[in-house]
């Protein structure tokens, strides 16, 4: 990015600021209105929850723009450009993450959370396996691992990009967005995030629409571009791998309620009322996202010949600032830093509360006073945004492995987990520990071995993802273990499926 | 009534005989639904691509675009138009507090 004057840097500098400064004001002022805010329940649940009363904006961002990070304003426009067809395809497989969160299992959540008093997600499916302290403990470190690198890559990403265009060290913006995440988790637990969530969902959607309009208004014509684009790169339209776009579908159209940071918003919606809503603007709002960003990949590809990009993951980012007057260029870095921040934000909420809440109440601890609670509460998500952000400045060489595996470890250890757990009443904490032991084993060995050549794994896999295979193998594997163990107790079952069921005792 | 009679704690109950929500029912009723939309969607995205956009030599255009592409933008609006659909007329309003029920 050479090309960018130093007059258009402070013009993106000053935008930017603009936008950060408003946030940390807008995190000030809504925490009174929290304070007097409606909702129920003790420290916890109101810190996690939001007293459960999140409206039709913040559950539909938090799941939208909680799944939506650099990768839909970068990584993916990078695939397209260098692969071509098939990605056309695939990017549009993240269309329904709403629907597919909320519309598959948002109302089921909210009643049994609402019987069994649930303020996270670990929390929920540790009630379903019957309290087991294992399995509690084992989903908390798989959380905490894979959910935790994908933090770290997710804030580098918004690092990365605020350096290019700014041109100032990329640990600025790694402190900043750190620091607007600690004052909003702090100011006002989820409901502070959430709602610094919806600002940043507003910005990403306004400079998406802006970037394409005058991305496409800097060529002839878009179907002339993709005429052009026919004759010059022809092989670009041809699709390879079909065993990419059912992977792809799978991973992040089938899975996404696997990420807690995500279903965090079946936890919190005020109604089914508001749910619905929530569908229908996420719709809506993340096919403005795609289209847009995807629509732009023959724009990129036209202005920007095979080697004119410094990394094809930096189209859209050089699009912004060739096409657009450097105010422009500094909403579409608000719009990427805020694809970022919400999706960082909720995810350093999630695993503060499943170190606090988890780990620390439910599994160490579980008499901890309230009092004592709310500090380490405090100092947990502090010590998690920190932990992240310092990985993030010196990543050890463990993290770029664990950032591989993040989205397809939180897979296979929940999608069996919690599926089976909500819809079949013989799932029980037997099978649910033989499910996430072995979905982690067999994705690692499947994964490692295809990489190695092992034939045994890479046949295995049969051309997709090696998680698809883990995943069907060690659900295969939690249903014949549920089904050789003990029934889980009547009264969990009753809770979890029945009309009647024992109320749990007060405390 | 018969449940109240099972110790909660116990294992040795039919699992059928537990009267189920009709809540719980009628979420099961939409997984499956928002599961078979979605795979409709996915399917229908993928055959297109795989089918008409195989060849670039024997691509036909339709206002300018490739013929798989304008379907592609199609079959995306339809999928959220039926997303609107689905939770506008399919997906049932109900009372999710622990004893709610669904909402006539």
């Amino acid at each position: 990015m050479e090309n960018l004057t130093s007059a258009a840097k402070t013009t993106i500098i000053v935008v930017f600021a603009i936008y950060t400064l408003f946030q940390f004001f807008y995190s000030f002022l809504s925490r009174q209105a929290m304070k007097k805010g409606a909702g129920s329940g003790d420290f916890m649940s109101k810190f996690y929850t939001g007293g459960r009363s999140s409206g039709v904006l913040v559950t539909a961002m938090m799941v939208s723009a909680g799944v939506a990070g650099a990768g839909v304003f970068m990584g993916v426009p990078g695939y397209t450009y260098t692969f071509g067809a098939i990605w056309m395809v695939c990017c549009f497989f993240s269309l329904c993450t709403n629907f597919m969160v909320l519309g598959l299992i948002g109302k089921r959540v909210g009643i049994v959370a609402r019987r069994t008093k649930s303020n996270t997600f670990v929390e929920l499916f540790m009630n379903r396996y019957e309290n087991s302290k294992v399995f509690g403990a084992l989903s908390c470190l798989v959380v905490l691992f894979f959910l935790g690198a994908f933090a770290v890559s997710t804030i580098t990403g918004g690092g990365r990009i605020f350096q290019i265009l700014t041109g100032a060290d990329y640990r600025i913006g790694l402190a900043i967005f750190t620091a607007l995440v600690v004052v909003a988790a702090l100011t006002g637990g989820v409901k502070g995030v959430a709602s610094a969530i919806v600002i940043q969902g507003i910005v990403m959607t306004i400079s998406v629409i802006v970037l394409f309009i005058m991305g496409v208004g800097a060529t002839p014509g878009y179907t002339a571009t993709i005429q052009e684009l026919m004759q010059t790169n022809t092989d670009w339209f041809v699709p390879k791998g079909i065993g990419t776009a059912i992977s792809f579908a799978f991973l992040w159209g089938y899975t996404t309620f696997t990420m807690p940071h995500v279903t965090m918003s079946t936890l919190t919606y005020k109604d089914t009322k508001t749910l619905h809503n929530a569908i229908k603007v996420g719709a809506i709002v993340v096919a403005a996202w795609l289209l847009c960003l995807n629509g732009l990949c023959f724009t990129v590809k036209y202005l920007f010949p095979e080697g004119s990009l410094a990394t094809p993951d930096l189209g859209i980012p050089t699009l912004a600032v060739s096409v657009m007057p450097p105010w422009a260029a500094g909403l579409v870095l608000a719009g990427v830093c805020g694809a970022v921040q919400s999706s960082v934000g909720g995810m350093i909420v999630s695993l503060a509360g499943t170190l606090v809440g988890d780990l620390y109440k439910n599994i160490i601890d579980p008499k901890v006073d309230e009092d004592k609670l709310k500090k380490l509460n405090t100092a947990g998500i502090v010590v998690v945004a920190l932990v992240v952000f310092l990985f993030a400045c010196n990543p050890p060489p463990l993290l770029a492995s664990l950032i591989t595996y993040a989205t397809g470890g939180m897979t296979v250890a929940f999608f069996h987990t919690v599926l089976l757990g909500l819809f079949w009443k013989r799932a029980n904490k037997e099978g649910a520990m033989a499910g996430l032991i072995s979905g982690i084993g067999l994705y690692l060995a499947l994964d490692l071995g295809s990489k190695a050549g092992n034939g045994l794994a890479t046949a295995l896999c049969l051309g997709v993802n090696p998680v698809l295979m883990a995943t069907a193998l060690s659900t295969a594997i939690m249903v014949v273990v549920c089904l050789a163990t003990p029934k889980p107790p009547y009264g969990l079952v009753c809770t979890w499926f029945g009309k009647d069921y024992p109320e749990l005792p007060e405390g | 009534m018969d449940n109240k009679q099972i110790d909660p704690m116990s294992r040795d109950y039919d699992p059928a005989s537990i009267v189920p929500d009709e809540r719980f029912t009628q979420t099961a009723k939409e997984f499956w639904i928002t599961m078979l939309t979605y795979s409709v969607f996915v399917l229908l995205m993928i055959v297109n691509l795989f089918t008409l956009g195989a060849d670039p030599s024997k691509y036909t255009y339709v206002l300018g675009m490739p013929l798989w592409i304008f379907l592609e933008i199609l079959i995306i609006i339809g999928m959220v138009v039926a997303q609107e659909l689905i939770a506008t007329f399919v997906y049932k309003d109900m009372d999710v507090t622990p004893r709610g029920s669904i909402r006539k």
